[in-house]
């Protein structure tokens, strides 16, 4: 696997409108792939802001180092760390610090229709609506990946606003947007199976990965 | 009359409080994330410190499991009795207070005991001890060829005479608090409701007044879990820590310290300076081992309450939260939170006037921008708590009501 640290260059108006939008930001980045030899999916993570100004994106490949020189060279990025190649050692019982943006969701049947809609899971506990909370969703993930959360602090957003009411029309900015419920996951887990969570390392976890959802972090716990 | 303490406190990278992932503790405040360490943290800090115990001399309390042991050490001193005697009768009376653990030699919860309490339990025993000692000599008569009912009845006689002994001292045990750290801090047993005391402090989580980054670089952080790094130096940047300038906030209920230690008014003025010169000097103790942040208080502030006057929390002072210089010339962090808590206490005191009021403060030196506190300062932190004390002494001569 190859991970890269790139700082959005603040100047630029394309980095400017990117780090607003998911879709476009990802279309972005699918550049520094284009000399791959077979196609290949990209998982990245817009970091929190520290202090003003830089958006920074962590970028992981599987089998392809991307190449960030095209960008560099348009002035979209400030600075490319990386690529570095990594293959963590892990290990059963092995205590980590993870972060993991999420796209927590269900799907539900909608009659007539072959893939019925996604529910985001908006609620962090029991709810009246029978629906589980983004907590159980993590839970059951780190199950399927071969870990267990020790402890975890949420912070949920939206990478747009909600829509208003129906009845009053979109605006043009509104319909280009793309509702996602996310939330980031910090914390702390134990390995219980080292293979499946290397695996899900590599594919990420959840839903919306094209948005910048699902790469799972990992750094020795305290 | 009630005392509040307020205290801006800047520290260097540590990590003086840290919760089950051993990360400092934080919270949110004003929507952003804040260092904070726990009010127990800080009572138990103040509590411990050397500064608090050095002050009040016998006037404090001990937590412990043991308390047997320096009961029965008053019995063969104060009251003459033998050793084994002692340490018997003692065992059975805590025992009976708080369960015995047999196979760990200890009370089963811990007991947090003054020593004019125990002073005064001793002394119960012994006024009671022709009672007991003829209880604990009939367990003790019964050979092994006794019946179950024999021995049952003897063990329930010996259990009755202490129920009795523990009921008695119950009943006036807030005659023999002379702890200061229990009427100021209270004492919760669950075993003998009877015990308790409602505690005269109320101590605030001390927050920072500036956003913290509980970021971590999950870039470089990967070296440390591929297979080749294995030097040792993954150890390195593992420890969760910050550095926040902290806002922390104490009451006391001078009133209710008072009647807490029998009405005795001189010894709750001594233990509220005890208590104002710990908070000054007392410092988490939370992995100093590997950061050393044993800086002192920029800012120390007293202020007496009368009777009516409302207690303010400060802690708005900082809901929008505080930021350090971000470009040449701008104010450092600890100044400009000085500033804060300068300008929020000026626009309470509009709202709400001062009547009743008195504010005693010391700034460091270097980042002394008070304008509208500027009436109250005096020449060092020492002084503040002189100035609280001088303006209690007229209450604490009055005989309480």
């Amino acid at each position: 696997m190859y991970l890269s640290r790139l700082f959005l260059n603040p100047r630029n108006p394309g980095a400017r409108r990117d780090a607003a939008r998911p879709y476009e930001l990802h279309r972005t980045l699918l550049r520094a792939l284009e000399h791959a030899p077979d196609p290949e999916r990209l998982l990245f993570r817009l970091e929190p802001e520290r202090g003003p100004g830089v958006p920074v994106v962590l970028v992981q490949t599987d089998h392809t180092p991307p190449d960030w020189g095209p960008l560099m060279a348009n002035g979209y990025l400030l600075r490319a760390d990386g690529p570095k190649a990594f293959e963590p050692a892990l290990h059963a019982g092995q205590r980590l610090r993870f972060r993991l943006v999420a796209n927590p969701t269900v799907k539900k049947k909608v009659p007539g229709k072959k893939h019925g809609a996604r529910v985001p899971l908006i609620h962090d506990g029991p709810n009246a609506h029978g629906y589980p909370s983004y907590h159980d969703w993590l839970r059951r993930r780190a199950e399927q990946a071969g870990f267990e959360v020790l402890a975890v602090q949420d912070a949920p957003f939206r990478t747009a606003p909600k829509r208003r009411k129906r009845e009053v029309p979109a605006t043009t900015y509104e319909k280009t947007q793309i509702p996602l419920f996310g939330v980031r996951f910090d914390g702390v887990l134990r390995v219980t199976d080292p293979a499946r969570l290397a695996e899900a390392l590599r594919r990420g976890i959840g839903p919306a990965k094209a948005f910048g959802f699902g790469l799972l972090s990992l750094a020795p716990a305290p | 009359m009630k005392i509040e303490l307020h205290i801006l406190q800047n520290f260097p990278p540590a990590n003086l409080n840290r919760d089950d992932t051993g990360s400092p503790k934080d919270c949110e405040f004003g929507g952003v994330r804040r260092a904070r360490i726990s009010s127990q943290c800080r009572k138990r800090s103040i509590r411990t410190s050397p500064v608090f115990q050095e002050t009040l001399g016998e006037n404090i309390a001990i937590r412990t499991k043991q308390s047997d042991k320096p009961l029965a050490k008053r019995l063969v001193e104060k009251h003459g009795f033998d050793e084994d005697e002692a340490r018997k009768l003692a065992r059975g009376l805590v025992g009976k207070m708080l369960g015995w653990d047999e196979a760990k030699q200890c009370t089963k919860v811990l007991f947090y005991v003054g020593y004019d309490e125990l002073d005064r339990l001793a002394e119960l025993i012994h006024e009671h001890v022709d009672t007991l000692r003829e209880a604990l000599q009939a367990i003790e008569a019964l050979g092994d060829d006794a019946s179950k009912k024999e021995r049952e009845a003897a063990e329930k006689a010996y259990d009755t005479a202490l129920g009795e002994l523990v009921k008695a001292f119950t009943k006036e045990t807030r005659d023999h608090i002379r702890a200061v750290d229990i009427a100021l801090f209270g004492r919760m047993l669950a075993e003998v409701p009877g015990m308790n005391i409602d505690a005269a402090c109320q101590v605030a989580h001390a927050i920072s007044t500036n956003k913290v980054d509980m970021d971590f670089d999950y870039f470089t952080a990967v070296d440390d879990l591929n297979p080749k790094e294995e030097t040792g130096a993954g150890m390195i940047g593992t420890t969760g820590f910050n550095s926040a300038c902290f806002y922390s906030y104490a009451l006391i209920d001078a009133d209710q310290l008072a009647a807490n230690l029998n009405g005795d008014r001189a010894l709750a003025v001594e233990g509220i300076k005890a208590f104002l010169k710990a908070a000054l000097h007392a410092i988490p103790s939370g992995k100093q081992n590997s950061f050393a942040a044993q800086t002192p208080p920029s800012l120390f502030m007293a202020v007496v309450r009368e009777n009516g006057a409302m207690p303010w929390s400060l802690a708005n002072a900082f809901v929008e939260p505080v930021r350090g210089p971000r470009r040449e010339g701008d104010p450092g962090l600890v100044e400009a939170s000085v500033r804060a808590l300068d300008e929020h206490w000026a626009s309470l005191a509009e709202m709400y006037g001062t009547e009743g009021t008195h504010c005693f403060v010391k700034v460091a030196r270097d980042v002394d921008v008070l304008k509208h506190l500027a009436g109250a300062r005096v020449e060092t932190a020492r002084a503040v708590i002189d100035a609280v004390a001088e303006r209690l002494a007229p209450w604490s001569r009055e005989v309480a009501a």
